[in-house]
């Protein structure tokens, strides 16, 4: 039998990582998936997936132990110091840590292979010149961290009253939520726009709205918006949602999105738009992926008028949830590392 | 350590707005979490603070200070010096913190620099607010002179606010520096403050930008009046000098007159008073009330204020006697909360099934939070759409709320507070209003302030309350339908067996305020175990706030009885079973016998209810603010032999039925569910929000 690999992780400089923050709460659930098939530390503390928090002390420190790889993400001067085989994110582009790695991570099928194949990445310019120069290649091994929904977050949706509550903020109808970075880059404007022409459609904002939407607050506020909420009482929200949206800007394109995966985890279907990263969680043939705003429109007004297509949109909602399951990205990354050891000499 | 840091998180929470506040614990999840922030950069910042070189970053630290701990805005204040050179290079260390975050480290570093000052007799704000004075005085020379007067404005409000939290000795000392004919003159701190409220620039009023400055400082003088004057006379006389001198786009009186009226109910007749929130929910202090209403009232009813709140009913009434009413007779019906929806599962589930009516909800803290109205703002008649429009241009008409308003025919507000207040002035009589009223409203400020000439009813969960209530109220109530009728429960589902483990536990569902007074339910457990050592109290519920956290009277309460608990050698006899979740009640209350309420007040005592149900005897103490009107009897009619006047007669009680057996701890259950289900209390609740035809006509000829 084959022993459990040991991985020592880190981000940025947090020694203990708790749900504090959207990155953290991204990261955490990285290091749930690991400990699946694998011994994690977080800063030298093996991860227990029932905490609420991993590691220990307010800064990251050097592992005194031997482990056999080390993932560290958004933390350059550690990563230097580390013994290999480290791994570390595939973004942001920094070219002394890529030349140290000897994997890069990704999240995505689809930034993998952008990653490998330059001829497929046109369509994606925007991503990568973003986040990468433009003649960027890499032959190092691409390690995909499959994400995948936390069974400990729909946990937490267990009191009906705390649900009903969140209905009633959300005003006891049909809501089409959208929570998280109120910002020009991550609102989902196809959905704002189709709104405006349908009276029915009630759209919900929850999260701090950032100073460069002066515009929107006029929109939002014919709406119903939240305020801040908290991480434990997200759960509750999305469940009282009647369906929720998501982003729009290159990064979602192209990078894994925990929002889906949180509302499909609650059975709450999701209308977003069409990308390569939404087509691998939901499924290509899946009824919430609108192409243009006119195809959006036409959604929403399926979604509010249309019983039969409402429950086929839910059926397939609880299929792709299915399909995300804990265990079985965890399996997918497992034979990924697998392919990491083998490609580098490792173990 | 943890102690200095939790008062300085209860602190800088406590000096945001309501709404704020909600929000900040909302981000902060947890106290816990907020603490651990507070902890983890402490040490840091602090060291950080004193190292830094004075006096060049002094300045910029001193307005983040008075940022930090101003009851204006701060968040927006916040996002306002970020422009400002120093503040930038502090925050660039770390972009990506929060707004929240920020005005803590300011306030870390204010308290930094408090204890690092040698002569140790000026604190943080104060330092902070000289310098900034000091540093505005300079900067008014300049070029750019609205805004710096407005920041001048800002500062002298500041100021205000520093007398009202500290003394007027300090204030004046500061006010020294900068006005010093101001501050030698001699007068009492009401004047003081006027005198501060002069020294403001002529033109201010007509500044949109200085709005903010202006809607608050009605507030500020009132409570610095009040606090330190302590005399209604002469706080009424500064708010008349305040309407008579106030810019007329603005209007002081209400936001005033709330702190005018709970300094009135604070002594209540009593010259000493008691250092209490919310000082009529003293028992004493009530039963003054319900003997001595008239003389009590008579200063408020003599004021201005209520002149002008009297003056807006006789105006709604005559307006409804020339254009006689037309209430719809349509069943869409918009039910609006502030945040607790505890109460109202039930009443919108039954709605939702009844044929013919829709029912929407409307959150006013959500209304708050989108068009700025805070709870002492929400008070205004206009301020939600000038506030509205102040922030959002004119999106208040297009916004969701008041579409929703313009939708419903039946505007149904749960509690009668600041929504109640605002949609009394706000909507067309053609809407029919129905506030419900639990407890403690009754013993609160903000009825006053509501428009009652414009609200058709109003529902009381007690009788008890309801009588309390007529004696504040009755002559401006000439036009509401009264009705009482119990909370609306699902009772059906709650268990009830007949084990014998819990013969001889008392229960006691939330405990951890004075209020609920466990210190009697120490002494019936004492005087029950002086015969039988069986005899145990179970205390279920949140545990007990920090020290910190809680006021003088609180303090004194908790240190109080846990003297007790341990003078009478109860710590094995208690157990602190800790919080319950509401769908956990039945199943906590099973391990109890009987469940215990000694209360000074209460409207219903829904513990007790969901106790009984779960075949538990009842121990109810005829709660002293409502003893007069046997309001206990009266809500637990059915079963009026549980109730007690003395902690005999509750051991006595508790002796003769300490351990019934299965069919007896069953029909107790019985009567409990038959009286106080749904099924007995929503009829009545339907009829008062959908009334009959004749009911209507007879309504829209008051």
């Amino acid at each position: 039998m084959t022993r459990r690999p040991r991985i020592w992780c880190g981000f940025a400089n947090k020694g203990t990582l708790d749900a504090a923050r959207g990155d953290s709460i991204g990261e955490m659930r990285i290091l749930k998936m690991l400990s699946c098939f694998a011994d994690v530390y977080y800063n030298g503390v093996a991860v227990d997936r029932d905490c609420l928090c991993f590691g220990a002390g307010e800064q990251l420190t050097l592992p005194r132990d031997e482990f056999d790889l080390y993932y560290v993400r958004a933390n350059n001067a550690l990563f230097a110091q580390l013994p290999h085989p480290k791994i570390c994110m595939a973004y942001p582009y920094d070219e002394e840590i890529f030349a140290m790695a000897d994997g890069l991570v990704v999240t995505t099928d689809i930034w993998k292979h952008l990653l490998l194949t330059p001829a497929r990445r046109p369509p994606f310019a925007e991503f990568f010149a973003k986040w990468y120069p433009d003649t960027f290649h890499t032959a190092k091994p691409i390690v995909q961290f499959k994400q995948a929904i936390d069974p400990s977050f729909a946990a937490i949706a267990a009191s009906d009253q705390q649900r009903s509550a969140w209905r009633f903020k959300l005003t006891n109808t049909d809501v089409f939520g959208f929570y998280g970075r109120l910002d020009k880059s991550s609102l989902p404007y196809s959905i704002m726009q189709a709104a405006q022409s349908d009276s029915r459609v009630l759209l919900a904002f929850a999260g701090r709205i950032r100073s460069d939407l002066k515009a929107e607050q006029d929109i939002i506020a014919r709406h119903v918006y939240l305020g801040q909420v908290p991480y434990q009482q997200m759960p509750q929200l999305i469940a009282a949602t009647a369906c929720t949206l998501a982003g729009e800007s290159c990064d979602d394109d192209v990078l894994g999105s925990n929002k889906v995966l949180d509302s499909i985890g609650l059975g709450v279907p999701v209308i977003c738009k069409r990308n390569p990263v939404r087509d691998e969680y939901l499924g290509a043939d899946y009824l919430g992926l609108f192409d243009d705003t006119a195809h959006a429109a036409a959604l929403l007004g399926a979604f509010l008028g249309d019983r039969k297509w409402r429950e086929t949109l839910l059926a397939q909602t609880r299929a792709a949830a299915t399909r995300n399951a804990l265990a079985d990205a965890a399996a997918y990354t497992a034979a990924e590392i697998e392919s990491l050891f083998k490609a580098i000499g490792a173990r | 350590m943890e102690n200095a840091v939790r008062k300085l998180f209860a602190r800088l929470v406590r000096a945001l707005p309501f709404s704020l506040q909600r929000h900040v614990l909302g981000v902060l999840g947890n106290p816990g979490l907020g603490l651990r922030l507070m902890n983890e950069e402490l040490a840091r910042l602090a060291e950080r603070a004193l190292a830094v070189q004075r006096p060049e970053p002094l300045p910029t630290v001193a307005k983040a200070v008075v940022t930090a701990l101003r009851v204006i805005a701060p968040l927006n204040l916040a996002t306002a010096l970020r422009g400002e050179t120093q503040v930038r290079a502090l925050l660039a260390a770390d972009p990506s913190l929060s707004d929240f975050e920020f005005l803590g480290r300011m306030a870390r570093i204010a308290d930094a620099m408090a204890n690092a000052d040698p002569g140790g007799r000026t604190t943080a704000p104060k330092i902070a607010v000289s310098l900034a004075l000091r540093t505005e005085r300079e900067r008014v020379r300049l070029a750019d002179m609205e805004r710096q007067r407005q920041l001048v404005a800002s500062n002298l409000l500041s100021l205000v606010e520093l007398i009202h939290q500290d003394d007027v000795r300090a204030a004046r000392d500061l006010l020294r520096k900068v006005a010093p004919g101001l501050a030698d003159a001699q007068m009492g701190a009401g004047a003081l403050a006027a005198s501060i409220l002069k020294a403001l620039p002529d033109n201010l009023a007509q500044d949109p930008a200085a709005s903010p400055l202006l809607s608050h400082r009605a507030f500020f003088i009132a409570t610095v009046a009040v606090t330190t004057s302590h005399d209604f006379a002469s706080t009424e006389k500064f708010a008349q000098h305040l309407l008579a001198s106030g810019p007329s786009a603005f209007d002081p009186i209400r936001t005033s007159y709330v702190m005018v009226l709970e300094e009135l109910l604070r002594t209540c007749g009593n010259p000493a008073g008691v250092d209490h929130p919310s000082p009529l929910r003293i028992a004493e202090n009530s039963t003054r009330m319900q003997t001595d209403a008239e003389r009590l009232l008579a200063p408020w009813r003599q004021s201005l204020g209520y002149r002008l709140v009297i003056d807006r009913e006789t105006q709604t009434r005559a307006k409804a006697a020339t254009a006689p009413r037309h209430l719809s007779a349509g069943k869409r019906v918009l039910v609006i909360t502030n945040g607790n929806w505890f109460f109202l599962h039930e009443v919108i589930d039954a709605l939702e099934n009844m044929h013919g009516v829709q029912c929407r909800t409307f959150d006013f803290a959500l209304a708050q939070e989108s068009y700025e109205l805070s709870p002492r703002e929400a008070a205004l008649p206009r301020s939600a759409e000038t506030s509205a429009a102040r922030t959002h241009g004119d999106s208040f008409d297009a916004s969701l709320f008041k579409q929703l308003l313009a939708w419903a025919d039946v505007i149904f507000v749960e509690w009668c507070e600041w929504a109640a207040v605002w949609l009394s002035d706000y909507l067309p009589s053609s809407k029919r209003l129905v506030v419900r009223l639990h407890s403690y409203e009754a013993f609160a400020p903000t009825p006053h302030f509501v428009n009652w000439a414009n609200v058709d009813a109003l529902v009381f969960v007690a009788d008890h309350i309801m009588k309390f209530f007529n004696v504040q109220f009755s002559e401006r109530l000439t036009h509401t339908t009264q009705t009482v009728i119990d909370n609306i429960r699902d009772l059906g589902a709650f268990q009830c067996d007949g084990e014998a483990h819990r013969d001889c536990v008392l229960g006691m569902l939330g405990y951890n305020n004075a209020n609920k007074n466990p210190r009697m339910a120490l002494e019936i457990l004492r005087a029950l175990r002086a015969d039988d050592p069986r005899w145990k109290l179970r205390l279920l519920g949140p545990a007990w706030p920090e020290d910190a956290e809680l006021g003088a009277h609180e303090l004194e309460y908790k240190t109080a009885f846990f003297a007790d608990l341990a003078a009478f050698d109860l710590t094995d006899a208690v157990q602190f079973v800790g919080e319950v979740p509401s769908h956990a009640v039945n199943r906590a209350m099973l391990d109890c016998g009987l469940i215990l309420s000694c209360s000074e007040r209460e409207g219903t005592h829904e513990a007790v209810v969901e106790g009984i149900a779960s075949g538990c005897v009842p121990l109810i103490r005829n709660w002293p603010t409502s003893a007069a009107y046997d309001g206990a009897r009266t809500v637990y009619a059915p079963l009026r032999e549980f109730v007690f006047d003395s902690v005999e007669q509750a051991v006595a009680t508790a002796r003769a039925h300490g351990a019934p057996d299965a069919a007896a701890r069953r029909a107790i259950a019985a009567r409990g569910v038959a009286a106080f289900d749904q099924g007995a209390t929503l009829p009545g609740l339907l009829d008062v929000l959908f009334p009959a035809p004749a009911a209507r006509l007879e309504a829209s000829r008051l």
